[in-house]
């Protein structure tokens, strides 16, 4: 009498067994799926060296001065950056054709590694933008990196005269005395 | 049935057994995703960015500390008349281009900004008239530029005639002279005087007697004379060390002022000055007020990172 209600039970007891493991690894698969490019714990080492070589390549770029050189690379007529498409002003595939792009892509561009560089300036008591690169959207776990430049009425552009003048993407944010705008230059960098 | 009938006392342990182990099973798979979770949360934490922004506030005092003294210089050359004027426009200045510069780190939820800045006082001379004598105002010939200054800076003089004639370096001091004293009654000199071409003799605080200084090819023309910067026209002559030998503060003098003409300039870190005309651009010799350097905190504050440094700018800091 009694073995023939404990076939039932036998069935129930493994079901529940079976669901509890199942749990288990589903739980466990839940805490740990990552992605090659999710923004998550396992690439955060990438992001942390992606921002520390971006702001190594600022610091350097700005201690030598071409990174204020990038920034007055403008091509006055043409209202855009020296050597970018002239539909857009701006670069999509690599750096400008200065020695900070050159430095830009010999540190990112063998890498697999995609970037973004804007600058942002005051206009009229509003935050401005101008891009410089643009390869893209950026992924959710880029990293960003920035630096000042300080402009004066007198610094010179690249291409001849000073950045004083109607055709300058920035406008002189300090028309009383000699500074002209502060410049943030900003890297947003990416794995791709 | 025999067998089923016999196995019918040992099946009767089985469920009990089979329930004891799956959960005992899934308790350990439980424990075990626990652990795992652990540990990558701590692999987060141990790789999460420690870094509190301190680059960030060193990043905005070298910005200021490179640039700042730039705009204040640009008020000191529009020659106002009036030090609150000055004063209160260098402060303008100076608000706007922290206002500019502070902007991207403002955005980013961190106070960055000056305080307790402080102005120090100085006073430009200047003679610009070449033909005049290097007296004061009303023609005395030995008389003080400036009193108490902690500091002197862009000093020169450009004789453009009338030395006097002087046979041997001991006459010197019967020349136009520029007389430095420091604290202590330590005097340092610089003499420009005619001895069948012009001389210049510098005597140094420890010194009794002037040294003739840079003879041989300073002086195809009149003698322009950095006393800061010891040049004499645009040629480096490392004789002249501006107040070797004393201590701050400088009484600058002249003596024999009425033995030279020539035209002359001096930003000294004082507000105490000799009888000249002014303040503002007027007849020479005149005086013109000055921000001879500017003391402030900088002040970054972030919610990981209160930074506060103070700083002077001065001519030679951007």
């Amino acid at each position: 009498m009694g073995g023939r209600d404990r076939g039932q039970a036998y069935t129930l007891e493994a079901f529940v067994a079976g669901l509890l493991v199942l749990g288990g690894v589903v739980f466990a698969l839940q805490a740990t799926a990552v992605t090659p490019l999710s923004a998550s714990t396992s690439n955060q080492h990438v992001g942390n060296q992606e921002r520390a070589v971006a702001y190594g390549l600022m610091g350097a770029a700005k201690a030598n001065g071409t990174l204020e050189e990038a920034v007055v690379d403008w091509n006055k007529s043409g209202r855009r950056f020296v050597g970018s498409r002239p539909t857009t002003g701006e670069f999509s595939n690599a750096g400008p054709p200065n020695d900070f792009g050159r430095a830009l892509n010999e540190t990112f561009g063998d890498e697999r590694t995609a970037f973004n560089v804007v600058l942002r300036f005051r206009d009229n008591g509003t935050l401005a933008s101008q891009p410089m690169v643009d390869m893209g959207t950026p992924s959710d776990d880029a990293t960003v990196a920035t630096r000042s430049v300080v402009l004066y009425d007198d610094t010179p552009l690249t291409t001849g005269g000073t950045v004083s003048n109607d055709t300058f993407y920035a406008p002189d944010a300090e028309p009383y005395g000699p500074l002209f705008n502060v410049v943030e230059v900003r890297i947003t960098v990416w794995r791709i | 049935m025999a067998d089923l009938r016999g196995s019918r006392d040992e099946d009767r342990d089985r469920g009990q057994l089979l329930l004891v182990a799956a959960l005992a099973i899934a308790t350990a798979i439980v424990a075990l995703v626990l652990l795992l979770n652990t540990s990558i949360y701590m692999e987060n934490l141990a790789t999460r960015d420690t870094d509190t922004g301190a680059s960030e506030a060193v990043a905005f005092r070298n910005t200021v500390e490179g640039n700042l003294w730039r705009v204040v210089e640009a008020e000191n050359d529009r020659t106002y008349a009036s030090r609150s004027t000055l004063e209160t426009n260098v402060t303008r200045r100076t608000n706007r281009f922290v206002e500019l510069t502070a902007a991207r780190h403002r955005r980013s939820g961190v106070v960055a900004e000056l305080s307790n800045t402080t102005l120090d006082e100085g006073t430009r001379l200047v003679q610009n008239d070449s033909t005049r004598q290097l007296t004061d105002a009303s023609g005395t010939p030995d008389w003080e530029l400036a009193t108490d200054a902690d500091g002197v800076r862009e000093f020169e003089v450009n004789v453009t005639g009338g030395l006097t004639t002087s046979s041997a370096p001991v006459a010197q001091s019967d020349a136009f002279g520029v007389i430095v004293e420091g604290s202590g009654a330590d005097v340092w000199s610089l003499f420009v005087y005619n001895n069948g071409g012009e001389q210049i003799a510098v005597k140094n605080g420890s010194e009794s007697t002037p040294t003739n200084v840079c003879s041989g090819g300073f002086y195809a023309e009149d003698p322009r004379v950095n006393l800061t910067a010891g040049t004499v026209n645009g040629t480096r002559c490392s004789a002249i060390d501006f107040a070797k030998g004393t201590d701050p503060p400088y009484d600058v003098s002249y003596q024999y002022g009425n033995r030279s003409t020539g035209t002359y300039r001096l930003t000294a870190n004082t507000s105490s000055v000799g009888n000249v005309n002014g303040p503002g651009p007027t007849t020479p010799p005149y005086e013109m007020p000055v921000v001879y350097s500017v003391s402030t905190d900088v002040v970054y504050r972030s919610p990981e990172l209160t930074y506060r440094a103070n700083v002077t700018i001065t001519e030679g800091s951007s």
